[in-house]
């Protein structure tokens, strides 16, 4: 009798807490990709600056808020002090995520230069290299997109192609009718999945 | 050949040479890769690459007659050992149906590989290895290859003995000794599980080689070709019934020696491969290669460093009165999951005993604990005393001068702040605290978890496991006295074919393993361990304990340890009377008793930071000698390790295997977790279970408890400070 008490104690001692905290989260990360988050009015009303939704690959997604704006290049921050730059919606530099960049000749950024052949001279790390990616943007029709109410846009489609890497695709902008971009995907480095902003002003 | 040579010059003319600082990018996921061995290498042979020292991996591959797993560890950069298991499918693991059934054989083997030159702009990496070392030689050969990178290409040049000795070449080591011309067969020169160092590189050799083509923009394909000096009529049961009568068909002979394969890197760990090789035969196989040296800076952690708020309200409060200052440590420290213990103001020094087990990093505990006094002291507190509190005993102090930590903390230059941090032992409660927290006793501590019971390799089948869920608690009825307790039900195994009987003539200490297994099959006790910490003098530490030990053995014993904290050895004794356990693992006890006890030393080599411990004593089994274990824990806190143990029986007493050896490693859940942890995931392996050399695995050893005594603990992880 003492021994079944004494195994009891033991049992009734230790059960309560399933401690796998991490495990569950992460792997719905990996498989499913992250969850969304909702940019809802009250959402956008709390906010006192204006932001950005950023997702990354599948997995990541958070936001980043506006710090500065300096000759048409915005930087953005997140909560791990990472650094969006961009221009006209353009990410032209980055800090702190797995993989940055850095455009050398980000001046030369232009949506008004449509059908134009433009090399970007990028610098990228991890690893460290400098890739020259030949761009061409193209007018391709106004769409109306959904973020805290309908917003009339008009989308471009900019192609890239870095020839020695065999690496190519399209980054797509979103400008409102004001000319401020609201939203953007785009790759911007051959090891980071397509980032996709959603930018919300105040 | 011809072909070989045709094939090796068109892909040196097919090469493209590209920019270095793109080359990453063409050519990504170069790590190497692994043979059908197990080992890194080509197709079937062997290369002089490596993977990064605390690099883990795992390797399978279909290689008719043989599905062979392996793990392949890299304890440094210049050693790879590997253990592995073989199914080989044209023999049974016996001809004694009553034994094995119709299993197919099993073949455990571990392989070593040294390299000695790493490679240079003009020089080769030069490597040599040894398969199928201390098993039982059914692969049985040793190699020198050297390979070298040129463009995108990766060439493999070696010479082989034993198993990669085709070609039959005249041994150019007999200009040493006539000796090296004669090799004795698998069957001769030892029992099996043995070292049989007179065999090694003897006898004619083979050579071969080979190359790795890195096909560019492909995210690392790669096509590998081989000429292949594999003698496979002679390896394991290459001729079948010929070979043994447990064998049944012989493998297919060689039509060709010129071997070809695939690697796909999927991503930079995992990689998949097939080949095509003897000339009549498809392969294929997967392996994955993780690097645990330093920590995972991918994954960003939820728990940075929290700002106190309103910090200059908070010092202006807390210079009013003490008692304000030693409630506001309290509360601002636990909400930091780091515990005051006692702590005490004199003067302009402030001393704070903590105890904390979020944080793996001791060096990133005692920062936490410094940024926080830093902001909610007042101005006039210039030094920081911290006392870190484990099991009721001082593991070391740090005496911390706060302007320096404070100036350096913004630029993170920790090296600039460590000249002002002054580490050393310690005795609890030697001092006088003005302030002593109530501490609500007793505290207990849970966590359910699902853990695996394995059995590999045995004649009943190859694996048995148990799924169970583990429910492991520990209560503090003080700070010094506590009980361990650890203990689990099953939720599906496969034991019920477990039979193997022991066949041991020593006293059944661990080989009644079965007999544990399927008896605790429902629900059992591993562990119920109370434990009485002491710390008489700084350095010196103890503990005695009672209970249910470990699964197999209950009793009472008690362990000293002393570790001068700025020294890099350490002296302990450890004595225990125990009684073996009931199969069924719960308080039952059986006859058989005995007192077992250690001399046990500790040393730390300061350049590898290995750990050699020697324990000297008696062992369960009533015999007598040495356990040698060396381990090297790395940055992120993954440590690998092997052991060995010799005592005063003999071979045959200790039966196969001929002696006590095996592996193990612990790999830190934190490396996987988005929040701080100390957990660890532990795997340990002995190719055999015998009762020669079995320590008592009492919990708590001092050595593990006592971790932060010591300063190489935070000379290591300076870079953590500020963390």
């Amino acid at each position: 009798m003492t021994k079944k008490l004494l195994l009891i104690l033991v049992f009734i001692n230790s059960c309560a807490l399933f401690e796998y905290r991490d495990v569950p989260t992460l792997a719905r990360s990996i498989v499913f990709g992250a969850p969304d988050i909702e940019v809802t009015p009250a959402f956008y009303d709390n906010m006192p600056y204006s932001f950005t939704k950023v997702k990354i690959g599948r997995s990541r997604i958070g936001f980043m808020v506006l710090l500065s704006i300096n000759n048409g290049v915005y930087e953005w921050i997140g909560s791990n002090d990472e650094r969006v730059f961009t221009k006209s919606g353009k990410i032209i530099s980055t800090i702190g995520l797995d993989y940055n960049i850095n455009i050398i000749n980000a001046h030369e950024v232009d949506f008004n230069c449509l059908d134009c052949l433009v090399n970007f001279y990028t610098e990228v790390d991890n690893p460290e290299a400098l890739l020259n990616q030949e761009t061409k943007t193209t007018f391709v029709d106004n769409e109306e997109i959904n973020l805290l109410s309908n917003t009339s846009t008009t989308f471009f489609i900019e192609k890239f192609k870095t020839k020695k890497l065999r690496w190519q695709g399209e980054n797509k902008y979103w400008f409102n009718e004001q000319g401020l971009i609201v939203k953007s995907v785009q790759t911007i480095h051959p090891n980071l999945g397509e980032i996709e902003l959603t930018f919300y002003y105040k | 050949m011809l072909r070989f040579l045709f094939s090796t010059l068109f892909f040196i003319i097919c090469v493209k040479v590209y920019p270095s600082n793109l080359y990453d990018y063409i050519y990504p996921n170069r790590e190497p890769s692994f043979s059908n061995y197990g080992t890194t290498g080509l197709i079937q042979m062997p290369s002089a690459r490596l993977h990064e020292a605390g690099s883990l991996a795992l390797s399978w591959s279909h290689n008719e007659p043989y599905l062979r797993g392996s793990l392949i560890a890299y304890p440094f950069s210049w050693l790879e050992a590997t253990y592995g298991y073989t199914d080989i499918n044209n023999a049974l693991y016996s001809n004694v149906p009553s034994f094995s059934g119709s299993q197919s054989y099993k073949d455990k083997g571990f392989d070593v590989k040294v390299r000695l030159i790493k490679e240079t702009k003009i020089f080769p990496s030069l490597a040599f290895g040894v398969r199928d070392i201390a098993g039982s030689n059914q692969f049985e050969a040793e190699y020198l290859v050297a390979s070298k990178f040129i463009n995108n290409i990766d060439f493999t040049l070696g010479i082989g003995w034993g198993d990669l000795s085709h070609g039959r070449y005249k041994n150019p080591l007999s200009i040493i000794g006539d000796g090296f011309n004669n090799r004795l067969s698998n069957n001769e020169g030892g029992q099996g599980g043995e070292f049989v160092t007179d065999r090694y590189f003897r006898g004619s050799v083979g050579l071969f080689g080979g190359m790795e083509l890195f096909i560019p923009n492909t995210r690392g394909l790669r096509l590998k070709i081989e000429y292949d000096s594999t003698n496979y009529l002679e390896e394991a049961f290459g001729l079948g019934r010929a070979a043994s009568n447990f064998a049944y068909e012989p493998v297919k002979d060689t039509e060709s020696r010129i071997n070809y394969g695939l690697i796909y890197p999927v991503n930079k760990n995992f990689h998949v491969k097939a080949s095509f090789v003897k000339g009549n035969t498809f392969n294929f196989g997967f392996s994955y290669a993780i690097n645990f040296s330093k920590k995972n800076s991918k994954l960003k952690k939820i728990n940075p460093p929290k700002p106190v708020e309103n910090i200059n309200a908070v010092r202006n409060v807390n210079a009013k009165n003490d008692l304000y200052y030693y409630r506001s440590i309290l509360k601002t420290l636990k909400e930091r999951e780091l515990f005051l213990q006692k702590a005490s103001l004199d003067e302009d020094v402030v001393t704070v005993a903590f105890s904390q087990s979020t944080y793996p990093s001791h060096l990133q505990a005692a920062g936490r604990v410094a940024r926080v006094l830093d902001q909610i002291s007042p101005e006039d507190v210039k030094t920081f005393n911290l006392i870190n509190v484990n099991a009721g005993m001082a593991m070391y102090s740090a005496e911390i001068d706060r302007a320096s930590f404070a100036n350096h903390l913004s630029s993170n230059s920790y090296k600039l702040a460590a000249r002002g941090i002054k580490f050393s032992g310690e005795k609890y409660e030697d001092r006088t605290y003005a302030y002593n927290p109530f501490k609500p006793f007793p505290v207990h501590f849970y966590k359910i978890e699902p853990t695996l019971r394995s059995q590999i390799g045995g004649p009943d089948g190859f694996f048995f496991g148990d799924l169970r869920l583990t429910f492991d608690s520990e209560a503090l009825f003080d700070a010094n006295f506590s009980l361990s307790t650890s203990a689990s039900i099953g939720i599906t195994d496969n034991l019920d074919n477990l039979k193997l009987a022991s066949d041991s003539i020593l006293p059944h200490v661990r080989t009644d393993i079965v007999k544990y297994l399927k008896n605790s099959r429902d629900y059992n006790i591993d562990r119920f361990q109370f434990n009485y910490f002491v710390n008489p003098t700084p350095n010196i530490y103890g503990k005695v304990s009672f209970g249910l030990l470990e699964t197999m053995f209950a009793g009472v014993g008690s362990e000293f340890l002393y570790r001068p904290f700025s020294k890099n050895y350490g002296i302990g004794a450890e004595i225990w009377r125990v009684k073996q356990r009931d199969y069924d693992m719960l308080f039952d006890l059986r006859d058989y008793e005995t007192t077992t006890g250690h001399i046990n030393f500790y040393y730390i080599e300061p350049r590898s930071k290995v750990l050699l411990a020697v324990r000297g004593g008696k062992f369960l089994a009533k015999d007598s000698g040495l356990n040698f274990d060396f381990s090297r824990r790395f940055k992120s806190g993954f440590q690998l390790g092997v052991f060995f143990s010799l005592t005063d029986i003999s071979k045959r007493e200790f039966g196969e295997g001929s002696f006590d050896k095996g592996f193990y490693f612990h790999v830190p859940l934190d490396f996987f977790a988005t929040s701080y942890t100390k957990d660890v995931f532990t795997y340990g392996l002995k190719p055999l279970t015998r009762d020669g050399a079995a320590p008592l695995n009492h919990g708590f050893y001092l050595w593990g408890v006592t971790e932060q005594a010591h300063k190489e603990t935070f000379f290591r992880d300076w870079d953590d400070l500020y963390d």
